[in-house]
């Protein structure tokens, strides 16, 4: 397994379990997640090259990166677009807007739309993990060898130590992860704010 | 009488002895297990476990043994992905870490598709073709007579069904110092300090270097009668991720 890999499932992990503790201090919104007990929602982002499984139960959900079965729906989405869901104040809408498609069931969508918009999940927090991801996998191409894989793992194991152990670590990028994907962050937020700003232009002129 | 010996940890012990041993250091950890594996292996345990699971490709229906499967880290996930007409066996020999994972799965709100059976690996009590996914993490190194065990898996398996050994491995050579003075000298004192039983934790980090490595028990699946068996190294080898099929 590459570090790639493991960084992948260390970051899937870590987003499973920041969702989790959010959840679990939220019982209503809780409770209506567990409504989706027997579901499984896909989550493309686009251009990140990740599909994102959540697997809804009564005390959270599973995230996985692999699913052998069909979901029940698959939404595919823009980074942007994704960010845009919390930052705008009216979530539905993001929805069926062009950068968001979906496939399958779109009610279970929805529903599971609703309950992360109720929840104060930090978007860009999960986005910067897996656009790190990315630089990840550049890392990886370079340093297949062994020192290249120590010296990472040698970082985040050190890094791990400390917060790894209170949940699943969620701190798994090195300094230059993290230059590249605060970064792509920002540009991914400039983007969104460019974007925003043309909407509401458009809806300027439209009234 | 039987004289053959067998390896508990470095020293060489009869053969009958080992599994009385093994109890003994796993009912001694079972209330702190949880709390050790994160704090020995610095969480990352859990990426291995996780990636495990991923590469199960477990789909809805599908019935899965996970077996000495402990405090049932995969049980519980793999009772998610199976839902409620699929079915999960959480197996282990020891009542006490049972225990343990029965109270874990409770308080995760699991139960409808999850049976719990005090079993050894070398004589699976369950009928033949019965599984669709066998896994057994970090277990097989404490089982006496592992070629029993892996008979035993495949019996149990479905034809075309998968088995997933996750276990502690040889690890690359530009790691092993370092990794020799965390696993003899680290280990045993992290196990004094939280679980005061720095001897099971001696155990456990000399039963690691008695395992046999990729290749070795690659070769004892191929033996046994799995086909297409291969391995996966996992940070640079201290644990791999052996998978094998039955035809
Ligand atoms: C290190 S724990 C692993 C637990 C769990 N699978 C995990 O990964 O966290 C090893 C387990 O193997 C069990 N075990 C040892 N010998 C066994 C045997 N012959 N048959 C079944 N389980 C056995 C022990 O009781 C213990 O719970």
């Amino acid at each position: 397994m590459s570090i790639r890999a493991e960084i992948s499932m260390a970051a899937t992990g870590a987003l499973e379990g920041a969702m989790n503790r959010l959840l679990l201090q939220d019982p209503e919104t809780l409770a209506e997640l567990a409504r989706l007990e027997d579901r499984v929602v896909g989550l493309q982002l686009t251009g990140v090259g990740v599909i994102l499984y959540f697997l809804p139960h009564t005390r959270g959900m599973s995230v996985m990166t692999q699913y052998a079965a069909e979901p029940d729906v698959l939404i595919i989405a823009t980074p942007a677009a994704l960010l845009r869901l919390k930052l705008s104040d009216q979530p539905q809408p993001t929805l069926f807007s062009g950068d968001i498609k979906m496939h399958g069931d779109i009610e279970t969508a929805q529903r599971f739309q609703q309950i992360l918009g109720k929840l104060d999940v930090d978007m860009e927090e999960i986005l910067s993990q897996y656009i790190g991801d990315i630089a990840a996998h550049r890392l990886g191409n370079i340093g297949r060898g062994l020192t290249g894989w120590f010296k990472q793992a040698s970082l985040t194991l050190g890094k791990n130590l400390s917060e790894y152990v209170q949940y699943e670590g969620r701190d798994v990028a090195t300094a230059t992860e993290l230059d590249d994907f605060t970064r792509a962050v920002d540009t991914l937020r400039d983007d969104s704010e460019r974007l925003t700003a043309r909407i509401n232009l458009l809806k300027s002129r439209l009234t | 009488m039987n004289d053959k010996t067998t390896h508990f940890g470095f020293k060489d012990i009869p053969w009958e002895e080992k599994q009385g041993k093994v109890a003994e250091v796993f009912h001694s950890v079972a209330g702190k297990y949880d709390l050790m594996n994160d704090l020995m292996s610095m969480g990352i345990h859990r990426v291995w476990k996780r990636y495990t699971i991923e590469l199960a490709a477990v789909k809805p229906g599908m019935r899965i043994l996970d077996l000495a499967g402990g405090t049932g880290d995969l049980a519980a996930k793999f009772s998610r992905l199976v839902g409620k007409d699929g079915q999960v066996v959480l197996a282990d020999i020891n009542g006490s870490m049972l225990q343990v994972g029965r109270s874990r799965m409770a308080d995760r709100g699991l139960a409808g598709n999850l049976d719990y059976a005090q079993a050894n690996a070398e004589c699976l009590p369950f009928p033949d073709n019965y599984f669709d996914r066998i896994t057994i993490a970090f277990g097989l190194r404490n089982v006496t007579d592992k070629d029993a065990a892996l008979r035993s898996m495949r019996r149990v398996l479905k034809p075309g069904g998968q088995v997933m050994v996750l276990e502690f491995s040889k690890p690359a050579k530009a790691i092993s110092p370092l990794y020799d003075t965390y696993s003899f000298k680290l280990l045993p004192m992290l196990g004094k300090l939280f679980a005061n039983d720095s001897a099971s934790y001696q155990y456990l980090a000399e039963s690691i270097r008695m395992h046999p490595d990729q290749a070795t028990l690659q070769g004892m699946m191929d033996e046994v009668g799995f086909v297409n068996t291969d391995y996966i190294n996992l940070s640079a080898g201290i644990v791999a991720l052996h998978r094998g099929y039955k035809a």
